[in-house]
Formats: structure tokens, sequence, C-alpha cells
């Protein structure tokens, strides 16, 4: 007589069972990537393609990718190219699985990046080097240096935490101690769920931070007049030079010269140069002032941001902060401007400013812009300019100043919003317009934010990865799929959505305004940007921010460890290679991946590129391939009776018509609008960046490389099926 | 915050809490759910130095 289980024993089991679906769900796109993606890509109006690609293909993928890896695993097969193969008898099946290993090989390369930055903050917080400012723009230099997104090269802090990260990560799964991990995250991701609570219900109770004063009147009303003529006389003496090369490249006839022209280039250098000189010499002068004064102090001044950190913004701003006198009078034109404005008009303006300073931003950086894409980004510069300027009253007169350029500057200062909880809120959840004055749904006629929301719910409920189909084909054959995916998914959406979606944009917007959020925000760097800030206002700050980023290094390498099995799966069962060769050989793929991701970390290019082509339009395809495969080649009667087989919860049959028909039009319309409207740009983006084409270049041989193993592996496959059936 | 901005935060998290909330109640109170449940993280793959 077996002995059954105590009601104590079971219940704990049922616990446990929570905690490794919690520990398998959360990961790094809950709190990093899925904020600034729904910020960037309409704000609240994201959240409606986002839950209709969750209702209609993430959930019913995720379901389509357990069972078919449970039936794969049946056939003795637990790669993607290896289940195809198995459940399709063409043979041109087995290379869309090639898919299932290009894409989290891929993603590896990055994700480990990522994971490392966890590490290296986590460590810093332990040790006490992480910056302590008030100033929350410090913690956005200290990121971009430290993970080297100022310049291309391999000399960034982040690399050392990088090759700790990676040789862990192989150690672990090249003598496969995942066991101990496992453990581990049992623990540490609901831990990690428990301190995202503390830390939303800190941000939730932020109290409004003052908007400080801009620079160039918070220093002139605020510094002892020699050293404020002093500071305007060294500021000046560098812009002139800004100034003068601005006047030669603007005496250049840009439609006719060519583009390389010799001397270009250094004199568009120097430009950067000098204004990068002024823009420093501003912050370390306010970070000055501002030090002794905590976050809430009005009497903080505002380091530049947006369009008041360009070279036309520094021009206007010495020359209206004159004397004291001078800057008093702008002060009170802008004061009463920005009251007659209602909060409307704000939000136009600064995402009119945002549009602005990012075409400005384009043509500065631009190095292989053709000169009709120069041209038509002029005009619409001057069209967003015109716009901006109807808004503003023309302000009364400042000696020396281009009336017309006071009042751009001017307008950039009116606009600033109340940083409160409600207005974070409402950046982060209020619909954005697609453009400034489009309806605020406007957003949902860009096929981009479609494929964006879908890719975010692929990503973050590890769909179309080829990782769930692995992992699936271990079960055995009683083993539910239907409950414990939708357990991992509903948990990962409460991570993602409830938690996630209220931390990290509204504490952005709470310490660092709206200006440097109203553009597109990285969607990764943003949580490395902004949660530092929120950890040093609450108390016990250090030990919080530790604890933090400890968590999201452990959700991180939970991930990673298991991006590495579809590919070992494959080399183990399409070569017989044992687990520790396989190992070796992913190790020396990834590691010129990571390389790559490394050395083009400028803007974080390389980074940004592979999560764009693998983790959304790869991965794409993928569950495309899987849900056609699914609803059309075994059929949607066949495959929901093995998804019922063992389930503990029986799919709702209507999922079957949704799954047949419904999904695959659904990803195959925005898929198609996409091809229509943005291929073409995103291919010519690739052709403009020399980063971009390397990483792309990259990922094409890796992906012929798998593809070439599928061929020779397929071949092994099919001669030990003959040799069994001799 | 604008009322469609509470309202759009409102719905999606509720639904969220909503599902999250029934699945967690589908696992506790199903007997011998836990035999049948599992994670990547607790699924074997055979073919590790502890299996």
């Amino acid at each position: 007589m077996s002995v059954q289980p105590s009601g104590k024993e079971q219940w704990s089991s049922k616990i446990g069972v929570i905690l490794a679906v919690s520990g398998s769900a959360v990961g790094l796109g809950n709190f990093l990537r899925f904020p600034g993606m729904a910020a960037a890509h309409g704000g609240g109006a994201f959240m409606i393609p986002y839950f209709i690609s969750l209702l209609l293909i993430g959930i019913p993928i995720c379901w389509v990718e357990w069972t078919l890896g449970r039936q794969g695993g049946r056939g003795g097969f637990h790669s993607s190219p290896g289940i195809l193969h198995h459940l399709i008898k063409n043979p041109v099946a087995r290379f869309f699985g090639t898919l299932g290993l290009l894409i989290p090989v891929a993603i590896y390369m990055y994700y480990v990046y990522i994971e490392a930055w966890c590490l290296g903050y986590a460590w810093k917080y332990l040790v006490g080097t992480m910056p302590s400012s008030a100033d929350a723009s410090v913690y956005g230099d200290h990121f971009n240096h430290f993970v080297g997104a100022t310049k291309n090269g391999l000399m960034h802090d982040a690399v050392l935490f990088l090759l700790i990260v990676f040789t862990l990560n192989f150690i672990l799964i090249y003598r496969g101690l995942t066991k101990g991990i496992e453990s581990f995250c049992k623990v540490a991701m609901p831990v990690l769920i428990v301190a995202a609570i503390i830390v939303l219900v800190r941000v939730l109770t932020l109290p409004p931070q003052p908007v400080g004063e801009p620079w160039h009147i918070g220093l002139a009303r605020s510094m002892p007049a020699a050293e404020w003529n002093a500071l305007r006389s060294r500021l000046s003496g560098i812009n002139d030079k800004v100034q003068v090369t601005n006047l030669i490249l603007d005496g250049i006839n840009t439609s006719t010269a060519p583009a390389d022209l010799a001397g270009l280039a250094d004199i568009e250098q120097q430009t950067r140069d000098s204004h990068a000189e002024i823009m420093k010499t501003i912050r370390d002068t306010v970070e000055k002032h501002n030090a002794p004064l905590s976050s809430g102090e009005t009497a903080r001044i505002e380091m530049p941001a947006g369009y008041l950190a360009g070279a036309e913004a520094v021009t206007t701003a010495l020359t209206i902060a004159r004397t004291p006198d001078v800057a008093n009078a702008y002060k009170a034109w802008v004061e009463k401007v920005r009251a007659s404005l209602d909060d409307d008009s704000k939000w136009e303006l600064i995402r009119l400013e945002s549009a602005q300073s990012g075409l400005a931003k384009d043509l500065g950086s631009d190095k292989e812009n053709t000169r009709k894409k120069a041209t038509d980004k002029q005009i619409r510069y001057q069209q967003l300019r015109a716009k901006i300027l109807q808004k503003v009253s023309p302000p009364p007169a400042i000696p020396g100043a281009d009336a017309l350029v006071v009042q751009r500057v001017g307008a950039a200062e009116v606009a600033t919003v109340e940083r409160t909880v409600r207005n974070g809120l409402g950046f982060m959840w209020n619909p954005k317009p697609a453009e400034p004055g489009e309806s605020i749904f406007s957003a949902l006629g860009n096929a981009e934010v479609w494929l964006q929301a879908a890719g975010q719910i692929f990503f973050s409920i590890s769909v179309g990865f080829g990782i769930i189909i692995t992992y699936a084909s271990y079960l055995r054959g009683n083993d539910d799929v239907a409950l414990s995916g939708l357990t991992a998914t509903s948990t990962n959406e409460f991570c993602e959505v409830c938690l996630g979606g209220l931390i990290t944009i509204p504490a952005a917007f709470i310490f660092l305004g709206a200006t440097p959020l109203a553009g597109t925000p990285s969607t990764l760097g943003l949580g490395f940007t902004t949660l530092p800030a929120v950890f040093e206002a609450m108390p016990a700050g250090r030990f919080f921010g530790c604890l933090w980023f400890t968590m999201l290094f452990a959700a991180a390498i939970t991930s990673s460890l298991s991006m590495l099995q579809p590919a070992i799966a494959f080399l183990e069962e399409g070569f017989g290679l044992q687990r520790k060769s396989s190992v070796a050989m992913l190790g020396l793929i990834t590691a010129i991946g990571c390389l790559m991701v490394v050395y083009f970390s400028e803007g974080l290019t390389a980074l940004d590129t592979m999560d764009f082509w693998i983790g959304s339009f790869c991965v794409y395809v993928m569950a495309t391939v899987l849900v056609i495969v699914f609803g059309w080649v075994i059929g949607v009667d066949r495959g929901l009776a093995l998804a019922d087989e063992g389930a503990e919860l029986h799919i709702p049959r209507f999922f079957g018509f949704v799954i047949k028909y419904i999904s695959p039009l659904y990803l195959l319309i925005i898929f198609g609008f996409w091809l229509y409207n943005n291929a073409w740009a995103g291919i010519e983006s690739i052709r403009e960046s020399e980063a971009k084409s390397y990483t792309v270049a990259f990922l094409i041989v890796v992906a012929v490389f798998f593809a070439v193993l599928v061929s020779l592996a397929a071949k092994r496959w099919d001669h030990a099926a003959t040799g069994d059936k001799s | 915050m604008k009322p469609i901005g509470w309202v759009l935060m409102l719905v999606s998290c509720g639904f969220v809490l909503s599902l999250v909330t029934y699945c967690f109640w589908r696992v506790l109170f199903t007997p011998g759910a836990q035999e049948h449940l599992h994670a990547p993280l607790d699924i074997d793959t055979g073919d590790t130095d502890e299996a």
C-alpha cells in the first residue's frame, strides 16, 4: 500500500510549485524592458495591443509550445529542429527549428551583459561605491560610463562583471549544477516580488519633487556677481568656438557638398567637443550648488536637459542671464506664461520639444546621412519649431537676444509639469498620441506598436524562444501543460503590469522630470538610471538597492541558464555530443557574440539591434511557425486533445478557433503592416550604421551555421530512423 | 493622470490580479495538482551531473 503524503506535505508541495513557477516567470523584462517599451509606444494606449496580444497569441501560443514540446519529447527529441522533424514529415520543417536555436543563443549574448550590470550594481551598493547624489542625472552619467554607452570599445567597468557572470554561467551549465540554483531561486524569486512591492509602496508614497530653476537663471541669481560673470565669460569663450564652427557648417552648401568633404568631420567633432566642455562645466557648477541641498528643496537648480542642453539654448541662456536683473525679468515672464498654460498644452509642448531635440540630435550625429534625409529632417524640425512658437506668446525684448530664439528657450522652460506620483503614473498610463496634435489613440495606427507589443509578450513569457518547447519535451506523458503555462504567464503579467508598470516610469518622472523621458527612453537602461534615484531617497536605500539588484541578478541568471539548454539538447541529439562538449562549443559562439555587444556599446547599439531583430522579429516568426504547426499541420482538435492529457485545467474549446484562425491571422496582419511601413526604414538604419551592420551580419552567420548543423543532424536522424526500420 | 489613464491602469491591473488569483487558487485547491505541475526551474533534463 503506497503512503499518501500528509495534508501538510501536500500544501508544502503546492507552495513549492507556485514558487517554482514564480521563479521561472520573473525576469528582467518585467522591470526593465516593459516600462520603457510601453512609455515609448503610446503609454496607456500600448496596453490595448498588449492585452490583445496576450489573449490572442501569448496564452494560446504558450499552450501550443508546451504541448508541442511534450509531444516531441515522446518521440525522444528535445530541440526545436528535432521536435519539428518528429512532428512534421516535411524535410523543410526542421529548418524552421533553426530559429529555436538562434533565438535563445543570440539573446543570451546580450542578456548576460545586462545580467552583469545587475551584479555590478549590487556589488557597488554592497561595498558603497555607488554614487550618492540627490541629482538624479548623476545616475544616468554613471550608467552610461559603466556600460560603455558613451563610446565603443572594450574598456568599460561592466566588462569585469561580464567576465564573472559569463564564467559563472558556463561553470554551472558545464557541470550541470542547476539544482542548487533551482533551490536558491525558489526562495529568491518570491523575495524579489516582495522587494518589488516594497519599492512600489515607496514610489507611490513619494512626496512631490519640486522643479528647480533652469541653470542660467538659478546660477545668475544665486552666485556672487563676480563668480557668475567669470563663469559666463568662460562659457561664452567656449561657446564662441561653437558658433564659429556652426557658421562654417551653415556656410557649406549641404545639398551639393560631398558627404566626405575634407575637414567636415573634424569641424563637426570640434563643435561636439566644445559643446561637451560647456555641458560639463555647467553640470559641475550645478552639482556643486545642489550638493548641500536635499532633493526636496526649492533652491535646487535643474541640470540642462532636452532642448535646453543644446547649443542654441546655451547661446541664448548666456545672453538672458547677463545680469541678475535681466534674469529676474526673464524668470517673471516664464512664470507668467507657465501659469497661463493648461496641462494639456504643457504636455504637447514637452512632446514637441522632445521630437525636435531628437531630430536635432539625429542631424548632428548621423555621419552617413543622405542629403535628402537631412533636408526632410530640416523641414520637419522647422515645422515643429513653428508649432511650438504658436503656443508661447512673444516675450518682452531681451537686449541682445534673438526674440524668436528666446521664445523657443522659454517654451522649453514653461513646459514643466508638477513632479507628483499622479503625474508620474499619468506619464506611464495616459495614452500618448503618435505625433503631437494627433488623437490619443493614434499610436494604435502604427504597426510597429503592435509588433512591439506582441514582441514584449513573447519576450516576457518566453514564448517563441525555443526554450519552453525544449523544457516541455522532458515532461512525462501525464504532466500538466495547461495550468502550468497559464500560471507562469499570469505570474509574469503580475510582475510586469502591476509591479514593473507602476514603479520604473513613475519613479523616473518624479526624479528626472518629463523632458528626458518624453523621447524614446532606453528600454533596458531606464531601470539602472531611475531606481538608484529612488533608493537614494529611501531610508536604508543602500540596503534596498543591494537587495533589489541582487534579486534582479538572480532573476536574470535563472533565465540565462535556461537559454542554452535548447542548443545543448540539439547538439546532444543531433550529433551524439555529450553535454560538456556541447557547452564548450556554445561557449565559443556566445563569447564572440558577447564581445560584439560589448565592443559596439556606444548608445547600446549592438544590444538594441540584437534585441529587436532577435528578441522581437525572430521570436515573432518562430511563434507564427509554432501556431501554424499546431493549428494546421497537427490539427487543432488533435492538438487540444494532446494538451488535455494530464491537464489540471482544460483549455476552453473556443481557443481552438483562436489558435487555428485568429492567432495566425493576427500575427500575419501585423507582420504584413510592419513589412509595408517599417521594414525598409529598419533595413536602411542597418545600412547607415556600422555597428548595426556588423551585428546583423554576425547574426546571419550564426543562423547559417545552425542551419548547416540542422541539415547534418537531420541526416543522422533519418539514417537512425531507417536503421530502426530495417 | 487623466480619467482614461485611470481606467487603463485599473482595468489592466485588475485583470492581471484576477487571472493570477484564479491560477493560484486552482493550484492550491486542486487535489494532486502538485504532482503534475512543473516549471522549467524544476524540470530534469536528464543529462546533468546531478541526474
